[in-house]
């Protein structure tokens, strides 16, 4: 059967069609406000008159490559084309102004692709047993996963941001993302009446706004992204700093992990594999000062949840975000159902497809080394041209998420008071963090406690709970440790 | 305004936000009192405490005044640049469904780039013609991406 | 002077002029209220596809306003220009909860309603692992213990479904909201709610492949899709719900418009390639005419707020 479905897609259509989807979806990750939704769904049609393996390795290649394009802007311009760049932002644009894009650029690409290798194995192996485990997880489960993120908070502190300050920002995350319709009664919470708001206030447009708009306007007093022009033909030619795969296998770990449960996205996969990275770092001093270590684990961490969100949605007909939703409208068009199946009577099929995800991660590897130092030179262009359009994509971006006004002004909003907080000390990451995970704790938290009727033991029954909650203690510690121990010696 | 001065007006507005909060959740239904509204308050005490805790730190740290806390505080190094940009977004975001983003954009690019210091007319042309196109290419033709319109004409 | 205003004055009378060519002068934009790649999306694009044949050289192009149940994408319609190059999907029963929990900026009155196309059933499905195996063992469980039953959010489909069963059995749920389908499913294949109210099209492959168990079809017939499921009515309680998803027009429009846009529908409602598209999607067709399918929303609409009475959220 595995060879049937080698044979079936080493054809040139087939093969065609990943390369297409994958560079494609490369340039539509790199955009901000054009996702691999909208190129998935744009598909469907299509898929309806094509052979069903070109259109599925088609939506596979967009869904790989688009994972891997949101880094590049990140790296070079602190503007995420996913939201799930935002960690390599915090790590690759230092490097960027050092001078080290190329460096940067290469981590990422490599990285990218380990972890989504590494995610389309467990995929290939696992999947029927990794499902299963995947359903354990209910809502108690989902919200002490939102904890375990949140632990993460303790660790966005260094000299700049005291520990209290970072958890500030981090609950006027979480309380941004109480705006909305409460998830339980259904209530409006402090919308104003607008309707943009009824959702909660976007993410996407957020980001944008903290992290692109924020930036170019700080960027206005300078020549360009990067402090020292000559810097950069200097170390061009950097190899790979030793140690990086322990940082990129630990990533693509987490990420494949994170994505098998359904609903949780690559977002909160890069956070969370990017903060065990740096607890588990010798030089946790580098981070948020560009370490490479850091864009290991985050770029490899959001690629494994390409495999990982595959699982419950080939096996269980589950989808664990919206790109896999679409996929899976794609398999029932062609009455693959979910399931056992997939795996036995049309499995020539499915593996063919599973096979393509190899070859799409390879070509995005290849494209991205070799055209790294190239992007890297984005880095030099003058402000004066770089802003403007930066700028305009960062508006047309926050605006074409959501078709919303609003949201532009939200993004620029959000942009100005970002240039604020981080003047006055306030974690930047520590926000986006509250804002990521506020609506996963939240709806948590209330559905555990309907499901218990009330009683609050429900977080402690299960197995997985109690795991999640040592993994939350132990992460938790040593930072706590640290910090008592250098207060001590200040004190002292 | 000093630095230290710009961090307590902050701390005071998050702290009246966290007073605000816990009062308004008396406000949701009955039965997501022990829920949601449970969450809600649980996240206002929490900004409150910590709010006052960075508060009395910082109160407390009064002697040692740094330097850098009694700096004024420098939110740009080019303020002209910096807030005119500010400006310039804000006018753009508000022109866009009255002009359309295209000539929104075509008068916003060229402000912009003149504001920061470029004078070279080719630059304007070339990069305010070549990003337009891309737009239109890309995100209107063969992504099918909906522009706002102008409501100008027809 | 006066010759450049004169110019402007031409200009501007002009354009109008221009506009009253012949209908349809430019593309169609189809607006979605739902995220692209959903079912929603899909009835669209694939409307599109056979829509095609019917009116040549003209454009049609799909534009997707999710957000707040649709409710973003519904008023966009109704607050689109009625020159009858706008037109969009509403679905139930969002488009009327809406419009009672008293949120939405139109009521039924701001659209032409053109027909309806497709629907998707409720059902009840159970976990695998649940002793549960029909309505009658489905009751009596709800009757000793309150059974968890997740829905879609409030004001969807699933929750009015819920409300109406639990009015007709006489039971009470303790009902859980979540963010969707996924949520739904995740809840029931990993036994963590007793029960779920959910679409046919969301719960179908999960019952062929064994991973749930489907307990009642509340829906007057059985679906070929399911032909082993029995409805509710069947096992004696006459619970019906079902998901419409169909076609209006911001109100106002010109009627001889009107009349093209209304035959439109009903020539892709029985184009042979849109029923093979929709068996292929499993969505089952429910075709509807504009009177009919506003007779049904209204009554849905005085369905729906005699719960919200009841029960405002």
């Amino acid at each position: 059967m595995i060879l049937e479905s080698l044979s079936s897609l080493m054809a040139p259509m087939p093969l065609l069609a990943v390369l297409l989807g994958t560079v494609s979806g490369v340039v539509i990750g790199g955009m901000p406000g054009l996702t691999a939704t909208m190129a998935v769904a744009l598909l469907i049609p299509v898929t309806f008159t094509l052979d069903p393996l070109i259109g599925l390795v088609l939506m596979g290649g967009v869904y790989c490559g688009a994972m891997y394009g949101g880094s590049i802007p990140a790296i070079l311009l602190r503007t995420p084309g996913t939201p799930a760049a935002v960690a390599t932002a915090l790590e690759g644009y230092p490097m960027t102004q050092q001078g080290r894009a190329g460096l940067a650029l290469k981590v990422s690409v490599i990285a990218s692709c380990v972890g989504g290798v590494f995610s389309t194995i467990i995929l290939l192996i696992l999947a029927p047993i990794l499902a299963q485990f995947a359903l354990t997880f209910g809502p108690p489960e989902y919200f002490l996963l939102a904890i375990l993120g949140l632990a993460g908070l303790v660790s966005m502190t260094d000299e700049k941001t005291g520990l209290i300050k970072s958890l500030i920002s981090g609950i006027i995350g979480l309380i941004i993302a109480v705006v909305g319709t409460d998830p339980i009664s259904g209530m409006l919470r402090y919308t104003a009446g607008l309707t943009d708001l009824y959702d909660g206030v976007a993410f996407m447009p957020v980001l944008i706004g903290m992290f692109s708009i924020s930036q170019m306007l700080t960027l206005t007093g300078k020549k360009s992204v990067v402090d020292n022009a000559e810097l950069v033909t200097e170390i061009k030619r950097e190899p790979l700093p030793k140690g990086i795969f322990k940082f990129i296998s630990m990533g693509s770990f987490t990420g494949t992990l994170v994505g098998i449960l359904p609903g949780e996205g690559a977002t909160i996969a890069a956070f969370l594999s990017y903060n065990i990275a740096r607890r588990r770092s010798k030089k946790p001093e580098l981070f948020g000062n560009g370490n490479p270590e850091g864009i290991a684990a985050a770029e490899a961490g959001n690629n494994g949840c390409v495999g990982g969100s595959l699982v419950p949605t080939l096996t269980l007909g589950i989808p664990g975000n919206s790109v896999a939703a679409a996929l899976l409208g794609g398999l029932l068009v062609h009455g693959l159902i979910p399931g056992p199946e997939l795996f036995t009577t049309y499995g020539p099929m499915t593996y063919a497809f599973i096979f393509s995800l190899f070859i799409a991660n390879i070509i995005f590897l290849i494209l991205g080394l070799y055209m790294a130092p190239y992007f890297a030179r984005i880095s030099l262009t003058p402000t004066e041209l770089l802003i403007p359009v930066v700028c305009l994509f960062s508006v047309l971006g926050s605006y074409s998420m959501n078709n919303s006004v609003l949201d532009v002004f939200l993004c620029l909003l959000f942009g100005v008071g970002a240039v604020l907080l981080h003047k006055t000390g306030f974690s930047l990451g520590a926000l986006i963090l509250g804002l990521i995970l506020g609506p996963i704790a939240e709806t948590g938290f209330a559905q555990a406690l309907i499901m218990s009727r009330g009683s609050a033991a429900i977080f402690f029954e299960s197995p997985q709970a109690l795991a999640l909650w040592l993994i939350t203690f132990l992460l938790l510690v040593p930072p706590l440790l640290n910090i008592i121990k250098k207060h001590r010696m200040k004190s002292a | 305004m000093t630095k230290r001065f710009a961090e307590l007006l902050l701390l005071g507005g998050f702290l009246v936000l966290a007073v605000l909060l816990y009062n308004s959740t008396a406000a949701y239904p009955k039965f997501v009192q022990g829920s949601t509204a449970a969450y809600v308050r649980f996240l206002a005490i929490c900004l409150g405490v910590l709010c006052l805790a960075e508060l009395f730190i910082t109160s407390k740290n009064k002697k040692k005044e740094q330097d850098s806390q009694t700096a004024a505080l420098n939110m740009a190094e080019a303020p002209r640049r910096f807030w005119g940009l500010c400006i310039l977004l804000f006018i753009y975001a508000a022109s866009f469904e009255f002009l359309g983003f295209y000539l929104a954009s075509a008068i916003f690019l060229p402000t912009a780039m003149l504001l920061l210091g470029a004078r070279k007319p080719l630059h304007f042309g070339v990069t305010t013609i070549g990003i337009l196109l891309f737009v239109y290419l890309v995100f209107e033709k063969l992504l099918g991406v909906f522009l706002p319109t102008s409501s100008l004409f027809g | 002077m006066k010759k450049l205003l004169a110019l402007l004055m031409a200009l501007v009378f002009a354009f109008p002029m221009y506009a009253m060519a012949e209908y349809p002068s430019k593309p169609i934009t189809i607006v979605v209220p739902s995220k692209a790649g959903g079912s929603t999306d899909t009835t669209a694009r694939i409307f599109i596809n056979a829509a095609k044949k019917y009116w040549n050289g003209a454009n049609f192009v799909v534009q997707n306003i999710p957000g707040s149940g649709g409710q973003k994408g519904f008023e966009a319609i109704a607050r689109a220009k009625n020159d009858g190059h706008t037109i969009g999907l509403i679905f139930t029963t969002q488009i009327v909860s809406h419009v009672v929990s008293k949120r939405a900026r139109y009521t039924l009155d701001s659209f032409h309603v053109m027909g309806n196309c497709v629907d998707d059933p409720l059902l009840i499905a159970v976990p695998k692992e649940s002793p549960i195996t029909d309505l009658a063992g489905f009751i009596k469980a709800a009757k000793e213990n309150p059974l968890t039953v997740a829905v879609n959010g409030i004001g969807s489909d699933d929750f009015i479904a819920a409300k109406k069963f639990e009015k007709k059995a006489g039971v009470e749920f303790n009902l859980l909201p979540t963010k969707g389908s996924t949520e739904q499913k995740a809840l029931i294949l990993g036994n963590h709610a007793d029960a779920s109210i959910m679409n046919l099209s969301q719960m179908q492959a999960q019952h062929k492949a064994g991973t749930a168990r489907v307990i009642a079809l509340l829906n007057k017939e059985r679906s070929q899709v399911l032909p082993d499921v029995k409805t509710a009515a069947e096992q004696g309680y006459d619970v019906n719900m079902t998901a419409t998803r169909g076609f209006v027009a911001p109100a106002g429009i010109d009627k001889d418009i009107l009349a093209k846009l209304d035959d439109l529908l009903v020539k892709v409602n029985n184009d042979p390639d849109f029923i093979a598209d929709c068996k292929k999607n499993v969505y089952s067709r429910l075709p509807m005419s504009g009177a009919d399918y506003r007779t049904y929303l209204e009554g849905l609409q005085v369905e729906t707020q005699s719960f919200y009475d009841k029960n405002p959220w």
